[in-house]
């Protein structure tokens, strides 16, 4: 751990930078037409304030959070609600910059934490979220929070108050309103709560553990009883799992970062057709369809998990191709920025014009790729403590995992802040620790990346030639 | 430790979990206290003082997955189209009532008939909520929503005018959209 108590206004200054940089993007981007999901958020945002009940998504059964945030917009300043809600994201953003700062400077120091917010400040596909209806922003503005104040209970030497705890677990709760992603994660952090610091009385370990969980059953309580006396089933906040595995455990193979470029380009071909045959070939035969015949969301929802994960039983060896593909779309240069260029969202505004865009999309394909080279660097290369490292290593395994179901870069969005601090550490205290071994690790995983790089290589060729050249 | 005797506190520190044990249960309780049954549900359904009392018990009703399903076939669609209240009229394009039944009499009876004409707001509405809604082509959905067609729906929302013309237009553009398409 480090010296963590420097000055707070260089970080807060960097914060504002980043804000005002976002609110720019977002002043020049204008009214973007919705994209994809987008437009389906606005539908619940719109059917909620009309109806005066929160309709599911008949495919999904998403938590309310989002859909609950514009509703609030909408309902107040109707068509201006939109540019509220983005305004309410950009600002919401702070929360992810500063904490992401707060965290390199545990882990490394007062300097690690500028250049990580320097980091943050000009990453491009996080700086995207903030003008587009997706919850990962106000996701990330209550996850992060959360999980750094888990990291100071963990490191906490002297008792820690229960006071962080409690947040702790109301912050996770909110973020769970948003999206429900980790709710599995919650357990894991109240292991690391009933583990760490080291040398805790094992009741001590068990009464933090206990009270971070309950913390977060207390608010996500009300909507699991509503869901049971809706739906007849208690579903805590929502239902993704069965629509991802039609999506992700499926014959057919489907990036979301592709088929946007088919359907608005209208081309013969998608870009995913373009994908290395080993990886994705299955049995054409073997694509199972939603079970549409059962009218309960939830039942119908889990049976298609369930028949997805029949399907994965059933073979094997495409799912362990499959799911190096998906590794590699995962780490692929690809983000919904890029997207939006590629398909001409950003055609009617100044960020959509030849030389901008083309400066832009070189940034936006660059940044996760020298994020990514560093941050493995960071982990490999760099010393911190060892309730950081489990921490972490908690977070960043359990989001790969969960995105190894469907493929798409909007998936990596929660890795990106923890992948930020290891670069921005690799960056500035690089090269002090593991010696040969390190070097070793390091090489390893930028030949891993590499090769998954590789596996990409076509369609990224592809969303290249398309984000370059724009859609007409 | 010894002696069995739990200091104050050791007792202490466990009063958040209570606090947080007495909300949980306080919680359980209040569901269990107002949980209606499918006769409650079903007669607020029916009696309910306000729309929105219906509305909220039909969301329910149609949910829950206790009723025969045949139950909300083209009769219950015919049924609630013939309400007087608009909101009530405009449920039947929404998804819960939609998963039952392949929603061809909204799209072709009801709203490809002279409800245009009619009440174009109303007629914007119903279309709005029934093409533009969430999860596919199962339960009637075309395209997504575009700005556009949420700044007419909140004019529709509102009673203010809208141009038959011009939402004659665009839908036509769409019906092309979706034509192009089907033909990639």
């Amino acid at each position: 751990m480090e010296d963590y108590k420097g000055s707070a206004r260089p970080l807060v200054v960097l914060c504002a930078v980043g804000v005002a940089l976002r609110f720019l993007f977002l002043c020049l981007a204008g009214d973007l037409e919705f994209q994809s999901d987008e437009a389906n958020y606005v539908y619940l945002a719109v059917s909620w304030n009309h109806f005066g009940f929160y309709s599911d998504s008949y495919r999904y059964l998403w938590p309310p959070g989002y859909p609950f945030f514009l509703a609030v917009c909408l309902d107040g300043f109707e068509m201006g609600g939109l540019f509220v809600a983005k305004l309410l994201q950009v600002l919401a953003s702070a929360s992810i910059g500063f904490t992401t700062m707060l965290f390199a400077r545990r882990l490394y120091g007062g300097r690690t934490a500028l250049v990580a917010g320097a980091i943050w400040c000009g990453y491009l596909p996080l700086i995207g979220f903030t003008h587009y209806f997706w919850s990962e922003t106000l996701f990330l503005a209550l996850f992060l929070p959360a999980l750094y104040q888990v990291l100071v209970v963990l490191q906490a030497d002297g008792g820690a108050r229960d006071g962080r705890i409690l947040l702790a677990g109301l912050l996770l709760a909110g973020a769970l309103f948003v999206k429900e992603m980790p709710l599995y994660l919650a357990p894991l952090l109240a292991l690391l709560l009933a583990v760490f610091p080291t040398g805790l009385a094992r009741i001590e370990g068990l009464r933090r553990a206990s009270l971070f969980l309950l913390a977060i059953a207390v608010p996500i309580l009300p909507w699991t009883l509503r869901n049971a006396e809706v739906y007849g089933r208690f579903v805590p906040l929502g239902a993704s799992l069965g629509e991802n595995a039609h999506g992700g455990l499926n014959a057919p193979y489907k990036n979301f970062d592709l088929t946007a470029y088919g359907r608005h380009l209208f081309l013969e071909e998608s870009p995913e057709t373009l994908a290395r045959p080993w990886f994705v070939a299955a049995d054409p035969d073997g694509e199972w369809a939603r079970a549409e015949h059962i009218r309960n969301t939830p039942d119908r929802l889990a049976e298609n998990q369930r028949r997805g994960l029949a399907y994965a039983a059933e073979h094997p060896g495409w799912l362990f191709r499959s799911r190096i593909k998906k590794l590699a779309d995962l780490v692929a240069p690809a983000s919904f920025f890029v997207r939006h260029q590629g398909i001409g969202r950003y055609e009617e505004s100044v960020l959509g014009q030849l030389s901008v865009r083309r400066a832009l999309v070189s940034l936006a394909m660059l940044s996760p790729v020298i994020l990514l080279l560093l941050a493995a660097g960071g982990w490999f290369g760099t010393r911190m403590d060892r309730t950081s490292r489990w921490l972490l290593g908690t977070v960043l395994g359990y989001v790969a995992l969960t995105s190894l179901l469907v493929s798409m870069s909007r998936f990596r969005i929660p890795m990106v802040p923890f992948l930020i601090v290891l670069a921005a550490g690799f960056a500035t205290r690089g090269g002090r620790a593991g010696g040969r071994r390190a070097l070793f690790s390091i090489a390893a995983a930028w030949a891993v990346l590499a090769c998954l790089w590789w596996v990409d290589l076509p369609e990224t060729l592809a969303v290249i030639r398309y984000a370059w050249g724009g859609a007409s | 430790m010894g002696g069995g005797v739990v200091s104050p506190a050791r007792v202490k520190a466990w009063v958040p979990h209570m606090v947080c044990l007495g909300l949980l249960l306080g919680q359980l309780g209040t569901w269990l206290a107002l949980h209606r049954s499918d006769a409650e549900i079903e007669s607020a359904w029916r009696d309910g003082a306000t729309t929105r009392e219906r509305l909220d018990a039909l969301h329910v009703l149609l949910n829950r997955g206790t009723l025969d399903p045949s139950r909300f076939g083209l009769p219950f669609v015919r049924e609630l189209l013939a309400e007087d209240d608009d909101l009530l009229k405009e449920v039947a394009f929404t998804n819960d009532v939609c998963k039952f039944l392949d929603p061809e009499y909204q799209k072709t009876e009801y709203l490809g008939g002279s409800h245009l004409d009619a009440d174009i707001q109303h007629f914007w509405r119903s279309y709005v909520i029934f093409r533009r809604k969430v999860g596919g082509g199962v339960t009637g959905a075309g395209l997504r929503l575009l700005r556009q067609e949420l700044a007419w729906f909140y004019d529709a929302v509102h009673e203010r005018p809208l141009s038959i013309d011009d939402i004659l237009l665009h839908m036509e553009a769409r019906w092309q959209e979706i034509a192009r398409r089907q033909a990639q």
